[in-house]
């Protein structure tokens, strides 16, 4: 069940507007401090860290440390297994309408 | 996908009355039909009590041995408009144990039928009380991340 708890904080993670936004503002490579973070956002620091706390533990960012400076990087590898899931049952339900599409022809009348 | 499609989604009109289209998710016969990914994928009801709170479960063989097991049960039932169903594959899949919810609607347009099937996951303090909001915005961002990464990969 470690790949479902993994998924249910990614999702979880996901399901806050302010770090929804984080990422965003981390995607593409930027990496930035708490401190960049935290103007961005225009939140006290503790509601912040408190953000990427569980973002941090949901593996979609990573944390490292230079001196007092705490910088966070995003990981696409969190988003990849949730993309997977998702793609796998949009594919099967594309594949299911068609099937039930054709049904609906060859009972027609 | 397209860009405002929230996370697996999938709309299709469809040349059937919604009466029609509902029947062909309530009745079993019907589901053995059609409810597989692809033709060559055999499906085999094992359970279908379609009313709130019964149970389904199906069975799906795909050609290279493998079996896929899915269940779950009726949460809303609004015939011919609406049916909403938990989604749960069962071990040694990959997936297996992830909650997610199915969310069926109809939608007369003439003769024919607008036909929306939502797939979201849920989170396992969520599958109770949910976060529309929060999941179709979650679902969105990961699809534009997605795309983005796809895009930055060519």
């Amino acid at each position: 069940m470690h790949r479902e708890a993994a998924l249910d904080r990614t999702f979880q993670a996901l399901a806050d507007p302010t770090r929804r936004s984080m990422i965003q503002a981390l995607s593409g490579g930027t990496t930035r401090s708490a401190g960049e973070l935290g103007a961005h956002f225009r939140s006290a620091q503790p509601t912040i860290s408190r953000h990427l706390k569980v973002l941090e533990s949901a593996r979609l960012i990573e944390r490292s440390v230079e001196g007092r400076v705490h910088r966070f990087r995003l990981c696409p590898a969190a988003l990849d297994e949730a993309g997977d899931w998702i793609r796998r049952h949009q594919a099967f339900w594309a594949g299911a309408v068609d099937q039930l599409e054709q049904l609906l022809k060859e009972t027609d009348q | 996908m397209t860009a405002s499609n929230p996370g697996a989604e999938v709309r299709r009109r469809l040349n059937a009355s919604p009466e029609r289209v509902f029947a062909a998710f309530a009745d079993q016969g019907l589901v053995a039909q059609w409810l597989r990914p692809s033709p060559d994928v055999r499906l085999t009801v094992l359970e279908f009590d379609f009313r709130i709170g019964g149970a389904y479960r199906f069975a799906y063989d795909v050609p290279d041995g493998r079996r896929m097991l899915v269940g779950g049960t009726f949460r809303t039932i609004e015939a011919p408009s609406r049916i909403v169903f938990s989604w749960r594959i069962e071990p040694p899949d990959e997936h297996a144990g992830i909650h997610s919810e199915v969310t069926v609607k109809l939608v007369a347009h003439g003769s024919s039928t607008e036909l929306t099937i939502r797939h979201a996951k849920f989170g396992r303090a969520d599958a109770d009380q949910r976060h529309e909001q929060g999941w179709n915005g979650a679902l969105d961002l990961l699809e534009a991340l997605l795309r983005k990464e796809t895009r930055d990969g060519d």
